[in-house]
């Protein structure tokens, strides 16, 4: 036994190590994709960096505010709107350009129809067009309307890890309250009377309906204007409606003499559900709903993040179950410990690393799913450009390989780093798959 | 294990509610007037009168019974004006929409649970038809992936875990966990760009699953298979090979736990070969997990298949809903919506059930 565990060792160390290393690079592709994610408005944009006109100083890459005022030579109020004018053909005194002057879905008309890497490009800058140089091409080719390749997947970094980040920030909150419910009260720890309990579902339920929803439609702004829904006075109004139904019926049992208790099973209840959301295909679910509600990438989060918590919530709930039973958790029982507190200073921290293991995991999964649904032009606005975007606009013409390459290697490089990330997480926890 | 079976099966009926109720909500709150949308498909283009106009929308929407509730019951304010509006009244309704498009009214419509999913806006067709044209090409994509997944993943995951750290193990769990993390649609549209680009190699047709010109009219199902092959191949490596990854990790890994159990150490002991160890009693007990995932692969090559058919212009399901998707035709991904939804449930429904079978140990409440 002894001599297996040393050669188990000494296999184990270079394997290791190889590991370690991967892991590296993963960690650093993430911490550059998401620099580029963040700063991609002042990497690749075509309003430069800074611009000296008309004896003004302005930043327009920085610039929140989109436009200046200034008065011209007859000394008449003008205004620079930013996003509309022509930085190139511009009279500037002074200017320092973005790394990359080109912004994503921008067509510029003299490198149309599908330029590649390699082909001439040309460049025109106040009204003169010449052969690009190197700073002046686009790297990674163009699309039809000449659209720069680059900035899009520098672009489409931000929206994807958006996406991925808030969506499963969603489903992390969602999965971990849910799990964590049914794995720390399970089936047989909560005691509800039974007249408090039919009371709460059969007059609290309805009542948490109206007075959280149904009453909303009053407040409503006019037709055409979108819905104002206020999640909190849904909170508010079922917790009020379903608690003061559950302690009216349970009192008006008493007063009949009816006092007959039982488990809430809360840890069926959220399987049985979990089981339920499941046995609907993911992906069918979401393109449906993408499909009737209005494309945005606000949108898109919540759909993401409302039907990705399962996962989540499954492995919390496995861990919780387990971390339930343990000595510190009986012990914190056995001297008086608030559950609440037990909860969250005791039983949490311990599932905390399963938790981010799926996190992970999902951020890399709803990538892909943002990046499917951009592919078919579902759910994203057409203005947007992403990864799945730019893949698309490459289905249409083979011929434009760097259209179908760079963004998928993008999207592949991205997931798998977070895949990375992700497995180094679960077998962090998992000793015996070391 | 009789009893787990039957609540088992009794849990079937909630979730078929879940489905149905979710797809009706998907279904009324389809934007759009569904009314004006039939009669913009089956208008001529003549003028119509405005009152007539009225009477044949109130007909219509009389016809597709939108006139009625939406549900059995209905929470409400007692009034809308005042503080009435801030008091809450119920009132139930035996006939309304929901019950209709379950079970039907008998002369226009026969509700789902008959299969009738209701007309499409475009062609003013049953939906029932279109879905049972393009549901046989989804399946026989879905159960060959499946079946080509099991056998290249089986040996492969065998193989892996009886060399555990070799270079085969090494290798192959590398090329697995890369292939794991390539996005589907992208490994399609390389592939399409590959093999069935006239620049390139021209070695596959680009779309459809049939030769252009039809097959002809006296072949059997085994010609036509046959005339069909160069069609299929490309889009069914692409279905394949997402899920033929994820077995064969499970494969290794439920080996590697059974290969370090008790008994194959007695049958080591005992002297029998290491061939016999492994394909005979390490694979049998190993093989319960693998099998059991069938409900995870399929929801997933179901939902991939959107994606994979759209590339590949297939005409399945999944291609149906992406197109009805883009023309707005509500009633045809609200059917694939809940086809697919009842064939996920079944799917687990069957793999629970196979558990039970191999490891009579389960309870529900686990």
């Amino acid at each position: 036994m002894v001599k297996e565990n040393n050669n188990e060792r000494i296999g184990v160390f270079p394997k290791q190590l190889a590991k370690r290393k991967t892991f590296r690079l993963a960690k650093y592709f993430i911490v550059l994709i998401s620099f580029t994610a963040i700063f991609a408005g002042w990497i690749c944009n075509e309003k430069p960096l800074y611009v000296k006109y008309n004896g003004l100083n302005l930043f327009p890459a920085l610039s929140l505010k989109g436009y200046t005022e200034y008065s011209d030579d007859k000394g008449s109020p003008k205004r620079l709107i930013y996003s509309s004018v022509n930085w190139r053909d511009l009279q500037k005194e002074k200017v320092i350009w973005c790394p990359v002057i080109f912004s994503p879905g921008k067509s510029d008309w003299s490198n149309a129809q599908y330029k590649s890497p390699f082909d001439l490009q040309t460049y025109s800058e106040n009204g003169a067009e010449t052969v690009a140089d190197y700073k002046k091409r686009h790297w990674l080719g163009t699309t039809k309307t000449g659209a720069d390749v680059f900035s899009g997947i520098i672009h489409g970094a931000r929206t994807s890890l958006t996406i991925g980040i808030f969506s499963m920030a969603i489903a992390g909150l969602l999965g971990i309250f849910l799990g964590a419910m049914a794995g720390f009260f399970g089936d047989h720890k909560v005691v509800v009377s039974k007249s408090g309990l039919y009371s709460s579902i059969l007059l609290g339920l309805p009542l948490s309906y109206f007075y959280g929803i149904y009453i909303q439609r009053f407040d409503m702004a006019m037709p055409g204007e979108p819905i104002s829904f206020s999640a909190l006075q849904l909170i508010l109004a079922s917790a009020c409606s379903i608690y003061g139904t559950y302690v009216a019926g349970k009192y008006s049992g008493q007063l009949i003499n009816f006092k007959k208790t039982s488990f809430l099973q809360i840890d069926q209840l959220i399987s049985r559900g979990i089981e339920i959301f499941n046995s609907i295909p993911r992906i069918v679910l979401v393109i449906t709903l993408s499909a009737l509600s209005r494309p945005s990438i606000y949108n898109l989060i919540l759909i993401i993040g409302f039907t990705s918590w399962t996962e989540i919530a499954r492995l919390v709930r496995a861990e919780m179950l387990k971390v339930r039973t343990s000595e510190f958790i009986l012990s914190a029982e056995a001297s008086g410990i608030k559950t609440v507190r037990q909860i969250f200073l005791h039983a949490l921290p311990n599932v905390a690393i399963p938790a981010i293991t799926a996190i992970t995991l999902g951020v890399a999964s709803a990538i892909l799913i943002e990046s499917s649904l951009s592919f078919l032009g579902i759910g994203v606005p057409a203005d947007v450009v992403t990864w799945g975007s730019l893949l698309n606009e490459g289905r249409q013409n083979f011929s434009a390989w760097w259209l179908v390459v760079f963004p998928g290697i993008a999207i592949f490089t991205t997931v798998t780093s977070i895949n990375i990330l992700g497995d180094a997480f679960s077998e962090s926890i998992d000793v015996t798959k070391r | 294990m009789r009893s787990y079976l039957l609540r088992r099966i009794l849990f079937f009926i909630p979730t078929l509610l879940v489905i149905s109720l979710a797809s009706f909500v998907i279904l009324i709150n389809s934007p759009g007037d569904p009314v004006e949308r039939m009669m913009q498909a089956g208008g001529t283009g003549e003028l119509i009168p405005s009152s007539l106009l009225k009477n044949q929308r109130a007909e219509i929407r009389h016809r597709l019974g939108l006139d009625l509730p939406v549900f059995y019951f209905d929470i409400h304010s007692v009034n809308d004006e005042g503080l009435a509006k801030y008091i809450p009244a119920i009132s139930f309704h035996l006939t309304n929409q929901f019950h209709r498009w379950l079970f039907g009214d008998g002369i226009n419509s026969k509700g789902i649970v008959r299969g009738d999913f209701g007309s499409s806006y475009l062609s003013q067709q049953p939906v029932s038809g279109l879905i049972s044209d393009r549901i046989g090409w989804s399946l026989f994509f879905t159960l060959t992936s499946i079946i080509f997944a099991y056998l290249i993943s089986v040996p492969l995951g065998i193989k892996a875990a009886a060399n555990k750290n070799s270079a085969f193990d090494k290798s192959s769990s590398t090329i697995l966990f890369i292939l794991y993390s390539l996005p589907a649609f992208w490994v399609a549209t390389l592939l399409l760009m590959t093999f069935a680009n006239p620049d390139v190699l021209h070695i596959f047709p680009a779309s459809g699953v049939k030769p252009v010109a039809g097959y002809p009219a006296d072949a059997n199902f085994f010609q036509r298979l046959y005339l069909s092959i160069p069609h299929l191949i490309l889009p069914t490596i692409c279905y394949t090979y997402s899920s033929l990854t994820f077995l064969s990790r499970l494969m290794r890994n439920a080996m590697f736990e059974i290969l370090d159990s008790d008994f194959i150490r007695t049958a080591r002991a005992k002297g029998l070969n290491e061939e016999k160890v492994l394909w005979k009693h390490a694979l049998k007990n190993s093989l319960f997990p693998v099998i059991t995932v069938f409900a995870h692969v399929f929801p997933a090559i179901i939902g991939g298949s959107v994606i994979i058919e759209s590339i590949f212009t297939i005409p399945g399901m999944g291609n149906a809903i992406y197109q009805s998707i883009t023309t707005q035709d509500y009633p045809v991904v609200v059917a694939v919506f809940t086809i697919t939804g009842l064939l996920t449930a079944i799917g687990y429904l069957v793999s629970d059930i196979l558990y039970a079978w191999v490891d009579p140990r389960i309870s529900f409440s686990k």
